[in-house]
């Protein structure tokens, strides 16, 4: 604080020194000046009635000023060479510092050396367990080849088996085919042949009676037999007179066709709505 | 596994109990609703020179026909006319799809009773259903007729056959002075047999039997009002039972025969009282501004159906036998009267006018429907058969008033032939006591 | 029958038995013949002849006379006594309170339609109408008795509108 005082008071010395001469310089100077014509009068006047005690005056305090000055001057000297020896020891213990991070960084490059190397030894370490469970994976794979190669041949002669198994149950179902067709329209005769001579006419509801029926090939009902009665009389016998009336059923003359197809004897579950 | 093996088996599957072990089932869950079809052969008359006194096979034919459930072949069209079990040809029988036949023989005693004997044959299974041995006198003859339609008729419906029944009615008839003759008769289902049970110069209503059948209550104009009587049948003797100021009629008895229900005005207008026969207590039953009568007990005895116009015209209602709410039953029409419960209790029989005629129709107690079973101009008095299949009405025809009968599902008419003059009012009496 | 009745209860009237003493009871001979055994012939009411009276002679004489008119129509299933015999209801009211020993009889009727229970009760209403009126105007409740016949006298024999409307009355018999 008191090295800023120093300093601007030597400051403002100089420059009212500077101000003082050019005064002198401009108030005698002034006529041989180009002076614009703006320039206003009074200055002249002024000068004109500059008078030396006042110049001695100013002198005067120009000297206290140079001495203030060269006191200012000495205390900015003493506070800049105190700043510069705590610069000098800051730059010393900057030295001390730089000279810490200089080891420090060079212990740091070791370590990092240090780690690369150890980094390189992990990745040599990984590099070659990759390879060994590359080998393995490619030892499996082989492997699988193989097993894949010896299910595919499996497979293969089990599809060609199951071809067989095909064509084989095709050609059975395709006379099952035929035979379903065939026993389902003759089931429908049945049926409609039945029903049209089933008279239910006054039977109680809720009945049900199951009649088994023998027949031979062209339909002729050999025998009519109950597998399950009603329990009513009436209900079981208007059961049996619509299969005997319905006689001969629509059944085949081809007796081969009438085994097959199972209807040498059948079921006739009365249950009406 | 793939697909194809997959297909395999499910084909397999599919197709494995078709040809498995299991045999072909075919079920059977409807059929027709047809007449039955019977054959009646001729019964064998031996004994005497003259002709049997009654044709059984034409009488028993009639029966089974009327009751709308038989198609009875035609005598031109029987095959054969077997006596015996034994001459029964049933490959001829059966190539005419004729299911069941019946065979018979009267036979007169020396004593002068007869004997009858009838068989019932199924002709698909060439077995006997049913067969009897039956004396009868001279008078009971043609009964005997009418029961052989019952056991038929009973072993080839399930129903209780009603032919061996009694109706009675009231017959008109116009002397030749200009006045008028009535009766009240009773017969045999089919009408025949008629006999009178009583005679008067004045008019005769309301018929109503006992459910034991022994008496029969009418309402008779015989002291210039309406008055109730009840008349032993056997005897003849009769009761006044009511004879008030005012109306004294439409007796209906209670199912166990102790009580009869009855119209009665002696309070000012046609109310339903019921009469408790032994103490001829008198119970008021409704109370009503309008008119209320043509009483009927349900077969279980616990409510009375009348016709009622409190409603602003003639509509059934009904009413617990013990008090109660009255419940209107019919809303469909203007005029909806004389209701009768069938045996069942499932449904009523009424008198139903619209557009000047008057039908007998059929209130489902379930559905609330009422269908109308005849289609003249003037039906009425419409009385149920005991069994429930028939009901038996009287219709206006050409010569006036005369009784006709339809199956309860409407499908068989049937006129029955009596004498001439008017016939009115038919009541259907009960089943007869269990044969011995 | 009727055209009998009618002629005594003329004739007694042509009389002019003033204040006549005892009625002739007349007995309507209702026949019963009971066949299938006993039976007692019911106690048979009787309505009687009527009681004469002087007064009416030359009312009843007079065709033109409301009196003459002796049977009232109605309209199906009503008992409502129509404008036109309100004249006749009103001349007969008159005669029995001007005779009050004379007794008529109102016969309900009804046509042939619908049940006949029903249709005696219709008879029973259109007779108990008549009496009303009757009484409301001054005639004594003794000396109108009713009975209805239903359906079960029709005059005439038809089955048509016609016969029906002939069908629906009140005949006054004295």
């Amino acid at each position: 604080m008191l090295t800023s005082l120093t300093l601007q008071s030597s400051l403002r010395s100089v420059l009212i020194h500077i101000a003082a001469v050019l005064l002198l310089v401009l108030s005698f100077d002034f006529p041989s000046r180009k002076t614009p014509q703006q320039m206003p009068q009074m200055n002249i006047v002024e000068a004109v009635a500059v008078d030396s005690a006042q110049v001695e005056k100013e002198l005067q305090r120009l000297q206290e000023l140079d001495t203030a000055k060269a006191q200012e001057e000495l205390a900015k000297q003493q506070k800049l060479e105190q700043q510069v020896r705590e610069l000098e020891k800051k730059s010393t213990q900057a030295e001390t510092k730089r000279k810490e991070e200089e080891k420090r960084l060079v212990d740091l490059e070791k370590k990092k050396l240090q780690e690369q190397k150890a980094r390189e030894t992990e990745q040599k370490k990984l590099a070659d367990l990759k390879k060994q469970q590359e080998e393995l994976e490619r030892k499996r794979k082989q492997d699988e080849d193989q097993a894949r190669k010896a299910e595919a041949e499996k497979q293969r002669k089990e599809e060609e088996e199951a071809a067989r198994q095909i064509q084989l149950a095709e050609q059975q179902a395709e006379q099952q085919g035929q035979d379903q067709a065939l026993l389902q329209g003759i089931t429908a005769n049945i049926y409609r042949s039945v029903v049209s001579n089933y008279n239910v006419s006054g039977l109680a509801p809720g009945l049900e009676c199951v009649l088994i029926v023998r027949t031979v090939p062209g339909g002729e009902v050999v025998s009519v037999s109950i597998s399950q009665s009603s329990g009513n009389e009436i209900f079981d016998r208007r059961a049996i007179n619509a299969v005997q009336k319905a006689s001969p059923l629509p059944l085949p003359e081809d007796p081969a066709t009438f085994e097959r197809l199972g209807l040498r004897q059948f079921r006739l579950p009365f249950r009406p709505q | 596994m793939t697909m194809r093996s997959l297909l395999i088996l499910l084909l397999a599957l599919y197709i494995g109990p078709l040809f498995a072990a299991d045999e072909l089932e075919i079920i059977i869950d409807r059929g027709v609703e047809n007449t039955l079809p019977i054959a009646i052969v001729p019964f064998n008359w031996s004994g005497a020179p003259e002709m049997p006194p009654v044709e059984f096979a034409l009488t028993i034919g009639n029966d089974l026909q009327r009751s709308g459930r038989f198609a009875v072949m035609e005598e031109a069209d029987l095959p054969q006319r077997p006596v015996q079990f034994q001459e029964v040809n049933f490959r001829d029988w059966r190539l005419l799809g004729m299911e069941n036949i019946v065979l018979g023989a009267l036979k007169a005693l020396p004593d002068g009773t007869f004997e009858v004997e009838f068989r019932l044959i199924d002709v698909y299974r060439g077995a006997q259903i049913a067969g009897f041995r039956i004396p009868a006198t001279a008078k009971q003859i043609r009964r005997t007729a009418h029961r052989i339609s019952d056991i038929i008729f009973e072993r080839l419906t399930g129903i209780r056959g009603a032919f061996d029944t009694r109706i009675a009615y009231v017959t008109v008839r116009n002397n030749d002075d200009g006045s008028k003759r009535y009766q009240m008769q009773i017969a045999d289902a089919d009408g025949f047999n008629s006999q009178v049970l009583m005679e008067s110069s004045e008019p005769l209503m309301s018929p109503a039997w006992s459910p034991d059948g022994r008496q029969l209550a009418y309402v008779s104009f015989e002291s210039r009002n309406s008055s109730i009587f009840i008349q032993d049948i056997i005897t003849g003797e009769r009761t006044r039972v009511a004879g008030f100021s005012g109306i004294n009629s439409a007796p209906a008895w209670s199912p166990d025969g102790t009580r009869l229900a009855m119209t009665l005005s002696r309070e000012g207008d046609p109310e339903i009282y019921i009469m408790h026969l032994a103490t001829r207590n008198l119970e008021r039953l409704t109370h009503d501004r309008g008119i209320d009568t043509e009483p009927a007990w349900s077969p279980d005895g616990q409510k009375i159906a009348f016709t009622s116009d409190r409603g602003g015209n003639p509509q059934i209602y009904e009413m617990s036998t013990n008090g109660g709410r009255t419940e209107r039953l019919t809303f469909v029409g203007v005029y909806n009267a004389r209701p009768r419960y069938s045996p069942d209790g499932n449904s009523m029989s009424l008198v139903h006018g619209q557009d000047n005629t008057y039908r007998i129709g059929i209130l489902d107690f379930r559905t609330s429907d009422i269908t109308l079973l005849t289609g003249a101009r003037l039906d009425e008095s419409p009385s149920f058969a005991p069994n429930g299949s028939m009901i038996m009405y009287a219709t206006t025809g050409r010569q006036g008033s005369e009784l006709a009968a339809v199956s309860a599902d409407g499908s068989v008419h049937q006129r029955l032939a009596l004498q001439v003059g008017e016939v009115r009012e038919p009541a259907w009496g009960p089943f007869p006591p269990e044969m011995p | 029958m009727k055209t009998r009745l009618f002629l005594i209860v003329l004739l007694t009237v042509l009389l002019g038995a003033c204040s006549s003493t005892g009625g002739s009871k007349q007995q309507p001979s209702a026949s019963v013949d009971d066949r299938s055994g006993a039976g007692d012939n019911g106690d048979v009411n009787t309505y009687g002849a009527g009681e004469g009276s002087g007064a009416g002679m030359s009312e009843l004489d007079d065709p033109n006379s409301p009196l003459s008119t002796r049977i009232i129509y109605f309209e199906y299933d009503s008992s409502d006594i129509q404008e036109r015999y309100r004249d006749v209801v009103e001349a007969h009211a008159n005669y029995l309170v001007n005779n009050p020993n004379v007794v008529v009889a109102l016969e309900g009727h009804a046509d042939e339609r619908g049940s006949r229970e029903y249709n005696l009760a219709l008879g029973e209403r259109r007779a108990l109408a008549v009496k009303r009126q009757m009484t409301l105007l001054g005639a004594a409740a003794s000396q109108v008795r009713t009975v209805s016949y239903g359906e079960e006298r029709p005059v005439e024999s038809g089955h048509d509108d016609y016969s029906w409307g002939q069908n629906r009355r009140v005949e006054l018999v004295y």
